[in-house]
């Protein structure tokens, strides 16, 4: 067999595996957007205004009402040493 | 014409494989090494740009507006009077005071978000909402009712028990009846709440009678967010007017490349790619210059040694780029994007059980492959070009 032959068949087989990685891909958001739809119900009733991702420091787990300078709050000279907001760009 | 052009580069790959072939361990290794650079990289991406998503498809339904007050650059309580302040103004559909804040437990380390709701009643639960109830029936006296989510059962160590106890700030003990629980799939934006009532989180905090936290506003006609978002701040000295399109430009950018993760992610990619490209760019074996010789003996042409050259790179870098990005889908797909959880979740000790859809975004892979591949494929040219320069007298 051809060196390129070879070549093809491994192409394929990743494509292959690509192909099941979306059918994957198209039952989860199905299932991602009936669980949006309770999720906004749940916003609106409570008036929720962030996502639960981690819920160490309180201006992490509710970013968006929180005070820029909030990091540096917890007391004179305390400086931000969450690993969480590693993650997070700075609010602006 | 065009298939024996064709057929003339098949036989250059097949003898560019061949050759890779025979240097199998070093290009398996930079194979595996330039793979995983791309798929941290794109793990990174997928992760965030599923947060974006999430954000963005989820907060369209967050308050209009939420007030709250500052007092020397601190959050301070709102009253009932300053509610009375803006309830009669032109535009506001709903106006809803609530008590919003957290517990931490200091038994296990955890904080739990709690929304005090002025609606809430444990018999009636609330009607639509993905909750698993538990009815009241009403024989528990002095016990408050609440509705909790996933992490806080597991927290708690709730599982077939219903009642559970938190500290007041005298250290007296109050009492609460799980009525329901938040249904799993909504983890995302209820995993660490407590909801019970408004006097009910008033007594838990310690507040006096007729403080509040913050109120929440609806504005009946959405273009006029803003003008009633400044008419109420004018009406409440001191207070914090936070706005729905604020809320959402707030997500919009935080999660991205300007973050601590994404530029230590960019930029040891961009260093591992300088260094697999230095390396490439500045080696050229003397098996590999005999090897050229020999070519050029047997009647290659300059053009024909560069196309083996490129072709290798080809090859190398294109299949590092699909494994690389393949892997990372089925890392953030299939395990939730296992890896960066750590870093997500920080120092949490509730952990929300997040499930990440990955997002295909084409601006992504075009980043990636510009960091990744054009540079490679650019540092191969001058090793190429200087190899196909050598004269076969030479070496032969």
């Amino acid at each position: 067999m051809r060196p390129s032959t070879r070549l093809l068949i491994l192409v394929s087989v990743i494509a292959l595996f690509q192909l099941t990685l979306y059918q994957s891909y198209y039952w989860s958001s199905r299932q991602q957007q009936a669980a949006d739809q309770q999720m906004k119900l749940v916003i609106q009733r409570l008036g929720l205004t962030d996502l639960c991702i981690a819920t160490d420091a309180r201006y992490i787990r509710h970013l968006s009402i929180s005070d820029p300078v909030a990091p540096f709050m917890d007391h004179p000279g305390g400086i931000e040493h969450f690993p969480s907001s590693a993650v997070i760009a700075p609010v602006r | 014409m065009a298939f024996s052009n064709l057929n003339r580069h098949r036989n250059i790959l097949d003898y560019a494989l061949g050759s890779l072939w025979r240097n199998r361990f070093k290009n398996i290794g930079v194979f595996l090494v330039f793979s995983l650079v791309i798929f941290i990289m794109a793990s990174f991406r997928l992760v965030t740009s599923s947060l974006d998503n999430a954000a963005e498809q989820l907060l369209t339904a967050v308050p209009d507006i939420t007030v709250q007050k500052m007092t020397a650059g601190r959050q301070d309580v709102l009253r009932y009077k300053d509610m009375a302040e803006i309830e009669e103004l032109f535009g506001i559909k709903e106006l809803k005071p609530r008590i919003w804040g957290y517990y931490f437990d200091e038994l296990n380390g955890a904080n739990y978000t709690v929304i005090g709701d002025p609606s809430f009643d444990g018999r009636q639960q609330m009607p639509g909402l993905p909750i698993v109830n538990q009815p009241d029936d009403g024989s528990r006296q002095g016990v408050s009712p609440v509705v909790i989510g996933q992490s806080v059962i597991y927290s708690k160590n709730l599982a077939g028990r219903h009642s559970f106890s938190l500290f007041r700030p005298d250290l007296s003990l109050k009492s609460f009846y799980v009525t329901g629980a938040f249904a799993e799939n909504t983890s995302l934006v209820t995993s660490d709440l407590i909801v019970m009532g408004i006097e009910a989180a008033a007594d838990l905090f310690g507040m006096g009678e007729g403080e509040l936290t913050d109120l929440v506003v609806s504005v009946g006609n959405p273009t006029e967010i803003d003008t009633i978002a400044k008419k109420i701040s004018e009406r409440i000295p001191g207070s914090r007017v936070i706005t729905k399109k604020q809320i959402q430009k707030t997500y919009r950018a935080a999660f991205g490349w300007r973050s601590g993760l994404g530029l230590i992610c960019l930029l040891g990619s961009v260093c591992a790619f300088i260094i697999l490209a230095w390396d490439k760019a500045s080696g050229l074996s003397e098996e590999q210059r005999r090897e050229v010789g020999i070519l050029k003996a047997v009647g290659w042409q300059t053009a024909d040694v560069m196309s083996v050259r490129f072709w290798e790179s080809v090859v190398i870098s294109m299949l590092s780029f699909t494994a690389g990005y393949t892997v990372a889908w089925a890392h953030v797909l299939w395990f939730d994007g296992f890896l960066f959880r750590p870093v997500l979740l920080g120092w949490s000790v509730l952990r929300p059980p997040l499930t990440l859809l990955p997002v295909f975004r084409l601006a992504d892979l075009i980043l990636i492959f510009s960091i990744s591949i054009l540079p490679y494929l650019a540092a191969t040219v001058m090793p190429a070009w200087r190899s196909a320069l050598i004269r076969p007298d030479s070496i032969v």
